[in-house]
This record gives C-alpha cells, sequence and structure tokens, in this order.
C-alpha cells in the first residue's frame, strides 16, 4: 500500500510495507547502514541507520530509531538530516572502527567497500580510540575464501546469509562481547556451495576472493562487462571484471527476477577455466602441429565446402553459434550433439514450455509450496537450489500477519516459524540438499516418481483426499512444481501444473534442464548424436564446443565413422584429441551470444576479454570460414545485428533473441571507469606509445574509457557505482525500488504468453537410459578454484 | 511487619519439604483454585493487587498476562517461564527465594500457569546457583509425586510440567528475549520487540517470562486478595519486597520490607547505618544498572513509581553502598568492565562501545587520562542510551557513568590532573 510520509520536509511516496530504512534509500535517500540487506532483511543489530521520527505534528523533540526496524505510518515526518541523529550515526561508526586496522591501502576491497562508503557518509575523519585493537587469528577457509578476521565490524551479515539463507552449518559466529568471532569451529574449506557470496555480503574484508586475490587489481582499473553464467542453466547473471587480458574475476550481476544478489560457488569460481592449462590456445591439425589461425581457416573452409558435412552443436555454445554451424551444414545435417536421453526431454522441454510456460527463479523463491521432483536442484540448479530454501524457510504470511510481524524483520519472522510451514515436498532418487528443509522428503526410483507424479495430478483433477501433496497443492495460492529428469518426468509434471490450473490454482512450472543453453538449442534442433551416426556415411564432422564423449558411450564410433573431424572449441576435450583439424575459438568471456536460459529468458552475454590468440568467437569464425566457402548465407552476417535478424526471420521462435541487448544509441557506453589506470604505464616496457584500444564493433558496449560510463546506460549494468557508493551496495542506487528492478532493464522471454491448451501431456515410461552425471560441469571442473576446492574436499 | 515471602525462610536451614510447607498452609491456593475457579480470576486477582515485575522492571504483571492471546485466538502451545538468571552485580534476592523456599516458587508457578493456560513451565536459574538448582528439583519431584504437577492435577483437568534449566552464565540471559534464545537453543542475544513475547516468544508461542520473586508473590496474592497485597505497602506501593544492602554496613544482607519503605530506613535500621569510619558517598540503590544517588536522596520511598519520578530506577531494589574510602572512579570502571564482558556481542555500539568506556576509565583510574576523555564518556552515556541499543544492558551499564560524571566530577578530574588515583 503506497503511503506518503515526509523525509527532511520533502514528502515521498513510499510502499507501507517497507521498512523506514528501505523506503529512505529507494527514495534516493542516503542513509547508512551496515547489517541491513535487502535480501537478508532487518535486524537492528549495527545501529548505524538511526534517524529521528516525529510524533505528529506537533512533536519538536523526536525521537531516534533504527530506520531498518521502523514501520511506516501514513503522514510520518523523518529527518535524517537532524543533528542528534548526525551525530549519533558518527559516533557509531566511530565506535565499531576502533577496532578496525587501518589497512585500507593493502586490502583489496579498499575502494569497493561499504565500510568506507559509510564512514565517509556519517563525517567521521579521525580516531579517537587509543588503546589495544581486537585481534584475531584468521583462519585457513579453503580455496575460494581468504579470511581476515581483524576487519570485522560484527554485522552479522555473513553468519546470516551462510545459516539462515544459504542453510549452512559449517560456518558461525562464536564468542561473545568484542570477542566475537565469525568462522568456522576449525580451519578447513566452506561446505556451502553459496559460500563465495561472503565476499559481496560482507560490507568489508573480512572475506575475500582468493583466486581473484593472487591476480588482484582494484575494481576501477578492470575492465567490466555484462555476461551470463555458463556453468548451468539458471543462467545467474555475472560480471566478467577483465585486465591485461586476464580474467581477474566474475561478481554477481543483479537481476530481480532471477539471481537477485547471489551466485553459487560454481558460477563464482568456475569460470577459471577461461585460462586454465587446459585452454585450447592454437589450432591445430591430425598430427598436432600447431596451425597458423588462416590456415585453420582455410581447412574450415574446405570442409564446409563438402556437401552433407555434418554440423554438430552444443548445448553450451550460444544460439548465434548454433545457428552459424546450422546455417552453414543445412538443417537436415545439423544435430544438437546430446545423448538420446537429453534429446528427448528437450524435445519436451519444449513442447510443455510452449504450452505451459515456464517459472521465474523469483516464483520459485516466492512459492507458498513446492514439489520438487526427480534430481536434487541443489546439483543441477544450485541458485533455483537456494531460491527453493527461501520459499521453504519463509513462515506463512497469515503467521505472521497474525501477530503483527512485518516479512522484513528477519529475527522475529524467523523466530516465529517453529509452527505450521509451507508444504515442501521433495521427491527425489538420490538423497537432496533441500531435505533438511522439506516438510516431506521421499526417496523414489525415477520410475516411481513418475507414476507418483501421475498419480499427484490425476488427484489434483478428482480432487481426491487421498494425497497429501495434491492437497497441499491444491490450497497454495503460488506453488511451484521444480523437476528435472527424462521425458517422461517433465511431461508428468507439467501435468500437475495443469491439472492445478484447471483447479483455478495458477501453478508455475520450474524445467531445470542441464545447461546454460539447452533450451536455446532445442530450439533450433534436439536431434541426438545417434541420429547423427546413423545419418554418417564418411561425410566430414564439425564438431561445435562439444565434447562428444561425455554425450554419449558412441561417440568415438562416429568420429571413425567421418572422414575428417573438426571440433572448434575453447578447451582440451576427449573429442578435440579426436580431432583431424581442432580449431581454437572464444570462450563465453571472449564472445558476444545469447543464451537461452531453464526460464526460456533470452540472455546476451557481451565480449568481456581482449587477448590475442585463438579467441575469435565461433560465430565469427564459422562465417569467415564460410565466406572462404564461397557459401553466400555467410555473407548474410556481416554484423552480429545482422546475425540475430537473420536468425528471427529463418527461426522466428528465437527473434526475440534480437532484443537481449539495449541497441547502442549514440556513442557505445565505456567498460572501463573513468579512474582506469595505467593505461600507457601498463605496456611502457614494450612501447611508450599508448596501444590501440582494443577493436571490437560487435559489442554494442564499447572498448574503452570513451563514452557514458556504462552503469548511467539503461539495461546492464555491470558496474554500479554512484558519488558515494563505490560497493556492490550502489545497486540501491539503480534500482526502481530497494529490491525492485534495475531501472531500465529489459528483460526477453522466448514463451512469453502460455498457450490455452489444457490437454494434459500424455506420459510415457522411461525410454532412455539416465547416464548424466549431476553436478560436475565440465568448463568449471577445469577452474584450477574448482578444482583446488575438490582437493581440499569436505571437512566433516 | 508482614513478610509473606520469606516466612518460611529459616536462616542457615534446609527449607521446607513438601509436608512442611504444607503444614505452614502451602499449596492451598492450589487446591482452592485449580478447577474451581475462572483461570481468569486469578488473572484478575493480579491485575487489582498492583504487583510489578521484580526483576526491576515493574512493569505491572498483571497487564503482562493480560497481553498473551487467548486459547481460543491462538491455540496450541503457550509456556511460562520464570527467570532465575540472577546475575545482577550485588544482587541476591531471587537466591535466597529459590534456595529457601523453592516450594512457594512451584506454588507460584501452578497458579499463574493456570492464569495463562499454559501447560509448560521453565525454571531458567543461572548456573552457578548449583545448590538452587538441586533444591528446585528436588521440590518438584515431590510435587510431582504428590500430584500437585503432571497432568490433571488434583483432578482438576489442567496439566502442568515444570522444567529446570540451568543457565550457562550470561549476563544477557536475564534479558527476557536473551533467555528465549539460550533456552530454544541459540545464541543468548536479543530479540527485537515487537514481538512481544507474549505474542510471538518461547518456539514462536505465546510466552510469559516473570521474575522469580515476581512469581512467589502470586500465592499470596490468591490466599489473600488484592486488597490484602495492596494494603502491605507503603507510601502507595502495594505489597512487600525483598531488598538489600551491600557495602561497608553494619549489617549487610536482604529484608522483606513493604514496597515503599524510604531506603533511609533500610540503610538506617535495618542494615544497621555505615560502619564506624566509614561514611555514605552515594549508593547504586538496585543494582549495577541504576543510576548513582546521593545522601540527600535517602527519603525516597522505594517503589518503582517513585524512583522513576526521580528519573532513576529502583532495578532489583538491593542497593550498593559506595562510601567515602572507595575511589568513585575505581568503582565504575569496576563495573563497565563487568557490562564490557557482558555485552553479548550483537549490537554494535554496546559491543565495541563499552570495552572503551572501560579503557578509558581504567586510563583515568591508572592516572593516564585526559581532560578530552571526559567529553567521550559524556558522549559514550548519549550514544549509549535507551532506544539507541538493541537492548537495556548498555543503557542499564551508563545509568552509573552518567550519575557518576555528575556527581564525582571532581575526582575525575583529580586523577587526570595528579596522574594518579588519589584513593591508592
Amino acid at each position: 500500500m503506497d503511503m506518503k510520509i515526509t523525509v527532511d520536509d520533502q514528502v515521498i511516496t513510499v510502499n507501507g510495507d517497507d521498512n523506514l530504512l528501505a523506503a529512505c534509500l529507494s527514495a534516493k535517500q542516503d542513509v547508512p547502514y551496515f547489517c541491513w540487506h535487502p535480501a537478508l532483511g532487518s535486524v537492528g543489530s549495527c545501529r548505524q541507520c538511526a534517524v529521528k521520527v516525529f510524533q505528529g505534528p506537533d512533536d519538536t523533540t523526536g525521537r531516534i530509531v533504527m530506520a531498518c526496524m521502523t514501520k511506516l505510518t501514513p503522514g510520518m515526518r523523518v529527518a535524517i538530516a537532524d543533528e542528534q541523529a548526525v551525530e549519533f550515526r558518527e559516533a557509531v561508526v566511530e565506535t565499531v572502527l576502533t577496532n578496525h586496522p587501518h589497512d585500507c591501502p593493502v586490502c583489496e576491497v579498499g575502494g569497493e567497500c561499504h565500510l568506507q562508503d559509510m564512514t565517509v557518509m556519517t563525517g567521521h575523519k579521525a580516531r579517537r580510540y587509543r588503546y589495544e585493537k581486537r585481534t584475531n587469528i584468521n583462519q585457513d577457509l579453503g580455496p575460494f575464501i581468504r579470511h581476515e578476521m581483524n576487519r570485522c565490524i560484527g554485522c552479522y551479515r555473513c553468519v546470516r546469509f551462510y545459516q539462515d539463507y544459504a542453510g549452512g552449518d559449517d560456518f558461525g559466529v562464536f564468542g561473545s562481547n568484542r570477542n566475537v568471532y565469525f568462522g568456522r569451529d576449525e580451519d578447513g574449506a566452506l561446505e556451502s556451495q553459496f559460500a563465495g557470496n561472503l565476499v559481496e555480503v560482507c560490507p568489508t574484508g573480512v572475506f575475500v576472493d582468493k583466486p581473484f586475490s593472487a591476480k588482484f587489481r582494484r575494481k576501477w582499473d578492470m575492465r567490466s562487462t555484462p555476461s551470463v553464467c555458463p556453468h548451468c542453466a539458471v543462467g545467474c547473471n555475472i560480471t566478467v571484471q577483465e585486465r591485461g587480458g586476464q580474467l581477474r574475476r566474475v561478481v554477481n550481476r543483479y537481476n530481480e527476477t532471477l539471481n537477485g544478489y547471489f551466485l553459487c560457488d560454481r558460477g563464482r569460481f568456475g569460470t577459471g577455466f577461461v585460462e586454465s592449462p587446459a585452454r585450447l590456445r592454437n589450432s591445430r591439425n591430425k598430427t598436432n602441429a600447431v596451425l597458423p589461425a588462416s590456415e585453420a581457416h582455410a581447412q574450415l573452409a574446405d570442409i564446409l565446402k563438402t556437401p552433407g558435412t555434418i554440423g554438430i552443436g552444443s548445448p553450451r555454445a550460444s544460439i548465434e553459434a548454433n545457428f552459424a554451424l546450422r546455417q552453414l551444414v543445412g538443417a537436415e545435417n545439423f544435430y544438437a550433439g546430446v545423448s538420446e536421453f537429453d534429446s528427448a526431454a528437450l524435445q519436451s522441454a519444449v513442447a510443455i514450455a510452449r504450452q505451459v510456460g515456464l517459472a521465474r527463479v523469483q516464483d520459485a523463491e516466492q512459492a507458498d509450496a513446492v514439489l520438487v521432483l526427480g534430481d536434487d536442484p541443489a546439483a543441477i540448479a544450485p541458485r533455483l537450489a537456494l531460491a527453493l530454501r527461501q520459499s521453504s524457510q519463509r513462515v506463512p504470511s497469515e503467521i505472521l500477519a497474525q501477530r503483527d510481524i512485518p516479512a522484513w524483520d528477519a529475527g522475529a519472522a524467523k523466530l516465529a516459524s517453529h509452527e505450521v510451514m509451507n508444504p515442501f515436498f521433495v521427491i527425489t532418487d538420490k538423497p537432496s540438499w533441500l531435505d533438511p528443509m522439506a516438510t516431506q522428503a521421499l526417496r523414489r526410483t525415477s520410475q516411481e516418481i513418475i507414476t507418483l507424479a501421475t498419480e499427484v495430478a490425476s488427484a489434483i483433477g478428482s480432487h481426491a483426499s487421498n494425497s497429501d501433496i495434491a492437497q497441499a497443492l491444491l490450497k497454495a495460492r503460488q506453488p511451484v512444481i521444480a523437476v528435472s529428469g527424462d521425458a517422461a518426468l517433465l511431461k508428468a509434471a507439467a501435468n500437475i501444473v495443469l491439472a492445478l490450473r484447471a483447479a483455478g490454482v495458477p501453478a508455475k512450472l520450474s524445467l531445470m534442464l542441464p545447461e546454460a543453453n539447452s533450451l536455446g538449442l532445442g530450439l533450433i534442433d534436439s536431434r541426438p548424436l545417434s541420429a547423427a551416426l546413423a545419418a554418417c556415411q564418411g561425410q566430414n564432422i564439425i564438431v561445435l564446443e562439444n565434447d562428444l564423449f561425455l554425450r554419449s558411450d558412441r561417440a568415438g564410433e562416429l568420429l571413425a565413422s567421418a572422414r575428417n573431424v573438426c571440433v572448434l572449441d575453447h578447451i582440451e576435450t576427449s573429442s578435440v584429441k579426436q580431432a583431424t583439424l581442432a580449431v581454437a575459438v572464444g570462450s563465453f568471456a571472449d564472445s558476444d551470444g545469447t543464451f537461452v536460459n531453464c526460464e526460456g529468458r533470452a540472455q546476451r552475454f557481451f565480449k568481456a576479454i581482449f587477448r590475442n590468440e585463438g579467441t575469435t568467437q565461433s560465430w565469427a569464425l564459422l562465417r569467415d570460414a564460410g565466406l572462404q566457402a564461397g557459401l553466400d548465407i555467410a555473407a548474410a552476417w556481416p554484423t552480429h545485428v545482422a546475425l540475430l535478424a537473420d536468425l528471427a526471420s529463418t527461426l522466428p521462435n528465437l527473434a526475440v533473441c534480437a532484443e537481449a541487448s539495449p541497441e547502442t544509441q549514440g556513442a557505445r557506453p565505456a567498460t572501463l571507469s573513468y579512474r582506469y589506470s595505467g593505461r600507457t604505464a601498463a605496456t611502457a616496457h614494450i612501447d611508450v606509445r599508448e596501444p590501440l584500444p582494443p577493436q571490437h564493433d560487435d559489442s554494442p558496449l564499447g572498448t574503452t574509457m570513451e563514452g557514458p560510463p556504462i552503469h548511467a546506460q539503461t539495461g546492464v549494468k555491470p558496474v554500479m557505482w554512484t558519488p558515494g557508493w563505490n560497493s556492490a551496495q550502489a545497486v540501491n542506487k539503480f534500482q526502481d525500488v530497494i529490491g525492485g528492478a534495475i531501472s531500465g532493464s529489459n528483460e526477453v522471454f522466448v514463451f512469453e504468453t502460455p498457450s490455452n491448451i489444457t490437454t494434459a501431456f500424455e506420459v510415457a515410461g522411461a525410454q532412455t537410459t539416465d547416464s548424466r552425471v549431476l553436478g560436475l560441469e565440465e568448463m568449471s571442473e577445469l577452474s584450477p578454484a574448482i578444482i583446488a576446492r575438490h582437493q581440499a574436499g569436505s571437512a566433516s | 511487619m508482614k513478610r509473606p515471602l520469606t516466612k518460611n525462610i529459616i536462616v542457615n536451614q534446609m527449607p521446607f519439604d513438601l509436608v512442611a510447607y504444607e503444614r505452614a498452609g502451602g499449596y492451598q491456593t492450589v487446591r482452592q483454585s485449580l478447577g474451581k475457579i475462572d483461570p481468569d480470576a486469578v488473572l484478575a486477582a493480579v491485575v487489582d493487587s498492583g504487583l510489578g515485575g521484580c526483576g526491576g522492571g515493574g512493569f505491572p504483571t498483571g497487564r503482562k498476562w493480560q497481553a498473551m492471546p487467548s486459547v481460543a485466538t491462538r491455540p496450541g502451545p503457550r509456556y511460562f517461564i520464570v527467570n532465575a538468571d540472577e546475575m545482577e552485580p550485588g544482587t541476591f534476592k531471587d537466591r535466597l527465594l529459590l534456595e529457601g523456599d523453592p516450594h512457594q516458587l512451584i506454588e507460584g508457578i501452578i497458579l499463574s500457569a493456570y492464569a495463562v493456560q499454559a501447560n509448560h513451565a521453565y525454571v531458567f536459574i543461572r548456573g552457578e546457583y548449583h545448590r538452587a538448582i538441586a533444591l528446585m528439583e528436588q521440590a518438584i519431584g515431590e510435587a510431582e509425586a504428590a500430584g500437585l504437577l503432571g497432568d490433571n492435577i488434583l483432578g482438576s483437568g489442567f496439566n502442568l510440567i515444570i522444567h529446570v534449566h540451568g543457565g550457562a552464565g550470561r549476563y544477557i540471559c536475564g534479558e527476557e528475549t536473551a533467555l528465549l534464545n539460550s533456552l530454544e537453543g541459540r545464541r543468548a542475544i536479543p530479540r527485537s520487540k515487537p514481538p512481544l513475547p507474549m505474542i510471538s516468544g518461547l518456539f514462536g508461542a505465546p510466552t510469559i517470562v516473570n521474575n522469580v520473586e515476581t512469581i512467589c508473590n502470586i500465592p499470596h496474592i490468591v490466599a489473600n486478595g488484592a486488597e490484602w497485597f495492596r494494603s502491605l505497602g507503603r507510601n502507595g506501593a502495594a505489597g512487600t519486597k525483598i531488598f538489600g544492602v551491600s557495602g561497608r554496613v553494619n549489617r549487610p544482607g536482604t529484608y522483606e520490607l513493604p514496597m515503599g519503605t524510604p531506603m533511609r530506613e533500610m540503610i538506617e535500621e535495618h542494615a544497621g547505618g555505615m560502619k564506624p569510619g566509614y561514611a555514605l558517598r552515594a549508593l547504586l540503590p538496585g543494582g549495577a544498572s541504576t543510576g548513582f544517588m546521593l545522601e540527600n536522596d535517602l527519603d525516597t520511598p522505594m517503589s518503582f513509581a517513585a524512583f522513576a519520578a526521580k528519573g532513576n530506577r529502583l532495578g532489583t531494589g538491593t542497593a550498593i553502598i559506595l562510601d567515602d574510602k572507595t575511589c568513585p572512579v575505581g568503582f565504575i570502571a569496576n563495573l563497565q568492565h563487568f557490562f564490557a564482558q557482558e555485552s553479548c556481542g550483537w549490537c554494535a555500539p554496546c559491543r565495541d562501545g563499552l570495552p572503551w568506556v572501560e579503557q578509558t576509565l581504567k586510563s583515568i583510574e591508572a592516572g593516564e587520562g585526559k581532560l578530552e576523555d571526559l567529553d567521550l564518556l559524556t558522549e559514550m552515556t548519549d550514544t549509549l542510551a535507551p532506544g539507541r541499543t538493541f537492548c537495556a544492558l548498555a543503557p542499564g551499564a551508563m545509568a552509573s557513568l552518567t550519575t557518576g560524571l555528575a556527581y564525582f566530577r571532581d575526582e575525575f578530574e583529580r586523577h587526570i590532573r595528579d596522574g594518579e588515583c588519589p584513593w591508592t
């Protein structure tokens, strides 16, 4: 409910369900805070967001309150600039800084530190504390996070994220008074697969990104490019930061309806593959001789020239790359390059998505009843699993309302939760991370799960009272069914959603597909490798960014049956080893492209790293080879935009991909900050002249510090910065309302409106063997940090 | 003078067992009330009695109980909790009641739990009170064996189990919401209020938390009526209370006196006045988290209202005397050491502010202070004022500092000027 309040004599309209702090921040007022976090709620521990509130029109004294713990009332009068409040806020910062080291110049977080920003905001300058500081021994928290406990200001965000939000139990708070200690009971790798978020959750430098530390640069000294995580089908939005042609780190890129403020560790630390020893750096022929790029392209052109060449696409390659290969070899010769299991699942996923539509990750988070079917979401779609956990932990809103507890009051809401929780069913064949959070967790075989899902759908249809699950789902207002598995199970799950909708319950379906572009590939072609094998009679084969040995135990047979095997990839794989021509291409970080995630969301990533050898993006390389081969079709793609236009006319289903990026208006925005330093000095030992900036025309983003700052543009914002807000918390300044969408952002979905067809899907029994290995994604498995994490093992 | 709370307590003797307690009239109220009079009637008597919370807050007990939603509107578990985590420095009144007459407390719990229709009660006892824990457990065993606790007590249809829980030794557990967290197995940190425990307390259920002494009054109110209870007090206050004095007086100890007895009477008559050679400089009237009072405040009646009118708090009603041979700066530094150590570490200004206060005071006491330290301390009393920190611990700590800075300014400045403590 909107209401008007007065803040510093200015009347603003606020959402009455917010707390006063969120309302002030939404109104773009500056109020300092530490413990509050839009996703973690209010707990009132840091006392930093003090403002003065006046009771009624005659009150001149007012009362200091903590804005984050204060409900809004219509007409309330608030003074942020009140002298007493200002003095108190400064006193609080001075107090918490008594123990904080003066190590900003050597701290990785310096320059993007929320504590620095808030200190400046309160006006505190000089330390008066002249006694000993409290010091701590740091712990070895594993390969992802470095621990610097002396910097801790005790905001409790880390433990609230780790335990309450992410469900970890191997990290907590110890001790009391000023000797509180945030860590583990003994040294050892953090066990949560969301531990990396501590880096961004901590308002200062207690938890430092360890792989980044080893190749550290200041935030403003790195190129920041919006990107999409390539490691699973959730497609979390990330920012890739680069300097000197080296990927430095990945940070979360806020997206209200998708990943929000958090990533999983595979997403944050898995991108190390981009420059790992396993990167395919050069093209080579079957004798393993390195080929100059021009020679490799010429040989690829020769292969493209031969009629009947088979093209094998990939669910980890972009829409553009898959489309380019499909067009060059002809649709009839193009195969998805997935297993029979995945192929069948993809075909039904596409049909289901068209008819039923797909839930967003945010829907899963807000669901009031959840049914998980098939695989463990934490293994296949970690960020979605984290969203589902929030649904399982939320105290039903009626209970909160009855006790007058606002949803943002995280402490009170959590403690009110011993009674009835939202129904949450986990039915999987193996133990699931979500089991302890479920109201009911069942272990069944894949076939039994299909049967059970079918029974639930029919119990919903007949309003049968013998199914607890059906009853619970029918009572819900916004249930979500999250499913992963074979084609039959996906259909059975879709039938539950259809049955619920027929019963008037607006249920949503979340399909957990395996790879970053699974659904996008499914929309282009979903024919399995076995079909390619059947069709192959000694032709040439071009394999695009795909290791066929992970897909089928008949991969060797297929490759052996071909005359020439050309593999385009950016990592060394078994298929690359079998290739007669291996062509090095760019990874996602070297490319412009589009993924369609498991929500049907078309998302653009942009070339983020500028380095020299072997990084031509697949679609451009295919185009150039196609031109060399004299294939007219390649001439239609002089630019990325032109390729997307051709895609739209050839495959109208994917036409929306063209809209997945802001269009360049006037000058291209700068991907380097105003403060980017050392442009000439960095290479002065080679040439004292400033090198030419990277030339790249396919992206709507510029490559230099010229042009409007990228965060000032609408839409994608790889970095958030505004004066006084240098940390990730600057996102506050770019949201329409706190926790809401980024102003001007544009989301593009392939399946916008589900069809009105209510016919249930025909569920056949499992017909293909499930040979999937869940939770091990091939690219991130090459990242040195992930390898080190595996070696560190689990402390428990 | 009537002293209902301590009438069964004989110094240095074991407390009454069940037989002796019943012989002295004990549990009659339980026999006459449970299943025979409406729980609301018990509640009404407590409301009328004017009984205030004896843990130091003085909040009307009956009104607290009334704030609990009715069984009809909130079905499900309800809890009644006795706060026996007596850790206020200088305070030892609850220990006397726990060790001296455990059955009186049990009788009070049965009546109170009946009034609010709670079927589970917890007695959260300070961990160091080993003897109290053992005696309470023994008395509860006796009461259970006699059918005074358990299912269907005396055929009334009312069920009640009392659990004894020994605390692990944190001052903050005396704060009722931190006590609830501790009881749930969580860190002992306070919870935000609202919601009050009556609405969302132990395990999220409606919960009452009362002090030991408060609940020991209940059998007497139920037995003799609210009118009688009010008549026990003086100067407009109701009932009796266990007051106490520590410091250099002739007879330090606890004394059950009418609520509203002037402080002077307690110190001069019951505590026997100051020891020879010592003069009273000031006193903390109700434990370490109340403000100093001076000689000319001694005629203040000891009631919650009279102290509130003076801008102070009666607190636990057990006074600590500061005499003229003790350094007030050292005295306050010692108090602040306690509070800095007992800060739970949850909210920033308390966690990091109190150690700063303590170190500053110790530095002044050691003759290393600066005059601007006094400004810093004054600022701190403002930073740690009520409402600025998460709970009342730090404001309680500031009560002695605020009044100390006002009353003993000269002594502070003398330490700084002379570079040493004049008392050493």
